[in-house]
């Protein structure tokens, strides 16, 4: 926010892009200039559309990112302290991840239909993997040597967890949601695409389907402020739950 | 090992009883007997080549300009202070929404998504690639220098070589995001062809043993290539242990 030569790059680069669409006389079908996105954005905010449609995306997002992690979580916590259950379903879940999650779709959309409970799962499946693998390997990587120290001091195996492994794991718990929340956000496009009615992803897509570059580009955009914000938020809690670890 | 034979076991006891219905899951034999009558009649084998093929290309060009952008990103603080927060802000942009723009500029043709995946997988190759120049031990130019080494050494014997481990790791989870981005891609414009228009067009006539059986193929895809990947990073940068 304080640099200036942001900004400065940020106005050339909408002048130019402003400038090249009204001289080109580009079709607007191909491309619009930022003003008309703008306008569109606007007209979106006045008509109450904007804050029905992001509500709409915001909940799904969370619910689904939120099922995803009630399961992961827990799951990433058990597979990192029990070496036996990892070395027992490690290789399988490292198939499952290498598996594009689109795959599944199919199957989501024959079990369930086209319902609200439909696109939570979608966005649930996307995120869900990610999630546990990183919650698995962030405590698997807590720094051995901590746990050495604490034994050095006679600690059992239940305070070396409670007070040793746990909150070692805030770290990687907190940075998985992170690299959750990137995939989720994909699942949101997703499942957007099957029976929703409202949704920045659905507006995009509906903007798709009627060639209307204007709204494709101002359901991009403000697909971009939800990514960014969800990023910020979920690096602001990390910052504020695990302050020792230096977040990227 | 034993785990996983043991669950297919169930699994296949379990649709041998009949307490499976075939309209929406399937058994372990049914699968693989899809799968082959699908490979031998040549149904999924031109879908599965078309969708890898541009998985490949896009990762390649994603490769070869994360690279060099996450090259020139870590060496250079002005770079990094302009184009910092345009880069952040497209990370965080799911591509895949792209797709209805794509379409509209590129056609129908292999070029739509070979542009979705490169798009997509480029980010982590770069921020991978910049974090690995950034962050680099000062020591290594200090000794470059005292060696006497001009710049063309620098850049050959210390930069690439020390790059090179985080590329591969960058390329690495790219190659997630590529199939995945692609499949995408198939799903929402069918006239693309490809895995996905076949996974979708199979779920849709309720045939889950045809589901199963391009899922499981995608997903010894996704494991070969991911473990290819892993082995070539070991062979060409011995020098690097962990990852």
């Amino acid at each position: 926010m304080r640099r200036p030569a942001f900004w400065i790059s940020l106005a050339l680069v909408l002048g130019s892009w402003e400038a090249y669409v009204r001289l080109s006389g580009i079709s607007p079908f191909f491309l619009v200039p930022p003003s008309v996105v703008l306008e569109r954005l606007g007209r979106w905010l006045v008509t109450g559309q904007l804050l029905v449609d992001l509500g709409a995306s915001v909940l799904l997002l969370l619910a689904g990112l939120g099922l995803a992690a009630a399961i992961a979580i827990p799951a990433g916590l058990s597979l990192g302290v029990w070496r036996g259950l990892a070395d027992a379903l490690g290789p399988y879940l490292l198939l499952a991840y290498a598996t594009p999650a689109p795959v599944l779709l199919p199957m989501l959309l024959m079990w369930f239909g086209f319902t609200a409970l439909t696109r939570v799962l979608i966005v649930a499946m996307f995120a869900f993997l990610p999630i546990l693998l990183n919650v698995w390997w962030g405590v698997r990587g807590v720094d051995a040597s901590w746990l050495r120290v604490a034994q050095v001091f006679c600690a059992s195996p239940r305070e070396l967890l409670i007070h040793v492994v746990l909150p070692g794991s805030v770290g990687p718990v907190l940075a998985s949601l992170r690299i959750g929340g990137g995939l989720a956000l994909i699942g949101l496009f997703v499942a957007e695409t099957y029976g929703a009615a409202h949704g920045i992803g659905y507006q995009t897509i509906v903007g798709a389907k009627r060639m209307d570059i204007t709204g494709v580009l101002a359901g991009l955009s403000l697909l971009g402020l939800l990514g960014v914000t969800l990023e910020q938020a979920l690096a602001a809690t990390e910052r504020m739950f695990a302050p020792w670890r230096a977040t990227s | 090992m034993v785990a996983g034979l043991l669950m297919l076991a169930v699994w296949e006891g379990a649709w041998r009883a009949g307490w499976i219905d075939p309209l929406f899951f399937s058994g372990p034999t049914a699968v693989a007997g899809a799968l082959w009558r699908l490979v031998v009649s040549g149904a999924i084998i031109p879908n599965y080549l078309t969708t890898l093929s541009a998985a490949a290309l896009g990762l390649v060009l994603a490769v070869a300009t994360g690279g060099v952008a996450g090259i020139v990103y870590g060496l250079s603080p002005a770079v990094r202070q302009v184009a910092g927060p345009y880069l952040a802000a497209l990370n965080a942009t799911p591509r895949v929404a792209t797709i209805g723009l794509l379409v509209v500029w590129l056609g129908l043709g292999i070029g739509v998504r070979v542009a979705l995946v490169t798009i997509s997988a480029f980010f982590p190759v770069f921020f991978n690639t910049a974090e690995g120049v950034r962050g680099r031990d000062a020591s290594l130019d200090r000794v470059a220098r005292v060696y006497g080494c001009n710049r063309r050494e620098w850049f050959t014997s210390i930069l690439l070589p020390h790059t090179l481990p985080y590329l591969l790791t960058g390329t690495r989870l790219a190659l997630g995001r590529a199939l995945v981005v692609v499949v995408i891609a198939e799903i929402f414009v069918g006239s693309l062809g490809g895995i996905g228009y076949f996974i979708i067009n199979a779920g849709q006539q309720f045939q889950s043993a045809n589901v199963l059986a391009a899922a499981c193929l995608m997903a010894a895809t996704g494991w070969a290539l991911s473990t290819g990947l892993e082995r070539l990073g070991i062979w060409l940068t011995p020098w690097h242990d962990g990852r």
